[in-house]
């Protein structure tokens, strides 16, 4: 008999929320870290792909922790905290971006086809490597619009509302973003 | 772009996932053996989606952010120690959602609160559900030896975790009457309590 409430036993129409979230959310600080270790990787890789620039990530990353501590205590399981912090690690970044575009135009390169094309590094055997590299020379809207949709899986109504864009404008990003890659790569 | 086009379009994940009918899978490829732009676009897709796949799911940080996010959040206040029992016991909850509710004789018979220090509609709640509770902890006792060990061990468990949050919930609420969270956590606890023993009631025992 399994007493203790788990994502995969619990019925359908009851909320479901994890220990240490619940413990978190009552000011447990070891709960807490265990939370930021196990998602740390995930959470890392979705801020660095969207930021594009490691020392930016970092911080964000932080940012993201801070803003999960302040807010961890409305997540009710409505949905997978998963998804929940997630989303919350998309609007940190894509917050931050819009609040500080100086900052973004210090720390983000403009996409430079010619250049991705000649510099050696792109020719790496290692794909995802080069993905990377190509995905940090996108423009910033056009890269947020492609990690979201085709790396993380999220829908375009989704990306147009965390954007403040519409549909349609998202849809044509993905487009600019998957041609301006497929040229650095190839 | 044609219409046509933005239909092409909105197929063109699932053309590649190969999850479309065979009615639009030859609408699609129909539009695409001429429109040069849509194919280019499917090309492109096609192109980057193993290498997405490649991609990592987690990557580590160069260097170790808790050190900074714990002292970020080391300036916030902490929550005292009646809420995370009765947190713990909300996490019970969600396993025994699906145990009837209290709707026994006991629970209904209305008797006199005790004297304490509880504001009086709690004191009376507690005095009712303390019936109920009771009765059905002695009838869980009774069948203790019709369940296995282990099943034995997590009900111990849990109800000792219930217990101490009835028991904190009640300090808080003494020390302060007024405070309608502590009033909703310390009547969530006594309910996950009954649902638990109720649950526990229903089990099939070993034999059955």
């Amino acid at each position: 008999m399994g007493l203790v409430g788990t994502q995969q036993d619990a019925p359908a129409h009851a909320p479901v929320v994890p220990v240490d979230v619940l413990r978190a959310q009552h000011g447990d600080v070891d709960a807490f870290e265990r939370i930021y270790r196990a998602h740390l990787g995930r959470i890392y890789a979705l801020v660095r792909r969207l930021a594009a620039d490691p020392v930016d990530a970092d911080e964000l990353c932080q940012e993201v922790f801070v803003r999960l501590w302040e807010k961890i205590a409305s997540y009710r399981g409505e949905s997978a905290f998963t998804t929940w912090l997630h989303r919350l690690a998309v609007n940190v970044v894509l917050g931050g971006r819009r609040s500080d575009g100086r900052r973004l135009a210090r720390i983000v390169p403009t996409f430079d086809p010619d250049g991705a094309a000649h510099d050696p590094r792109s020719r790496s055997h290692d794909a995802a490597i080069d993905l990377t590299r190509a995905l940090d020379q996108l423009p910033p809207r056009a890269r947020q619009v492609f990690v979201l949709h085709d790396v993380e899986g999220w829908p375009h109504e989704d990306i147009a509302a965390a954007m403040h864009t519409t549909v349609g404008t998202s849809k044509a990003q993905l487009h600019r973003a998957r041609s301006l890659l497929r040229s650095a790569l190839t | 772009m044609s219409d046509t086009c933005d239909q092409t379009l909105e197929h063109l994940d699932a053309y590649l996932d190969g999850t479309l009918g065979p009615a639009t899978v030859a609408a699609v490829e129909a539009h695409l053996a001429q429109c040069a732009e849509c194919s280019s676009i499917l090309d492109d897709a096609r192109f980057l989606r193993p290498l997405v796949a490649a991609l990592p799911e987690q990557i580590t940080p160069p260097t170790d952010l808790w050190p900074g996010v714990r002292n970020a959040i080391r300036t916030r206040t902490r929550r005292p120690r009646w809420a995370l029992a009765a947190a713990v016991v909300l996490a019970i909850g969600g396993a025994v959602a699906s145990a009837p509710h209290i709707s026994g004789t006991a629970l209904r018979s209305r008797q006199e609160p005790s004297s304490s220090s509880l504001p009086t509609e709690v004191a009376r709640f507690e005095h009712q559900v303390g019936a109920a509770s009771a009765e059905l902890e002695a009838a869980v006792r009774a069948r203790e030896h019709q369940l296995d060990p282990g099943t034995v061990a997590t009900i111990e468990r849990n109800l000792a975790i219930i217990d101490a949050a009835i028991d904190e919930t009640r300090v808080a609420l003494e020390e302060s009457p007024d405070d309608a969270r502590i009033a909703d956590a310390f009547v969530s606890a006594h309910h996950q309590k009954i649902r638990l023993l109720r649950q526990v009631l229903w089990a099939p025992g070993r034999d059955e």
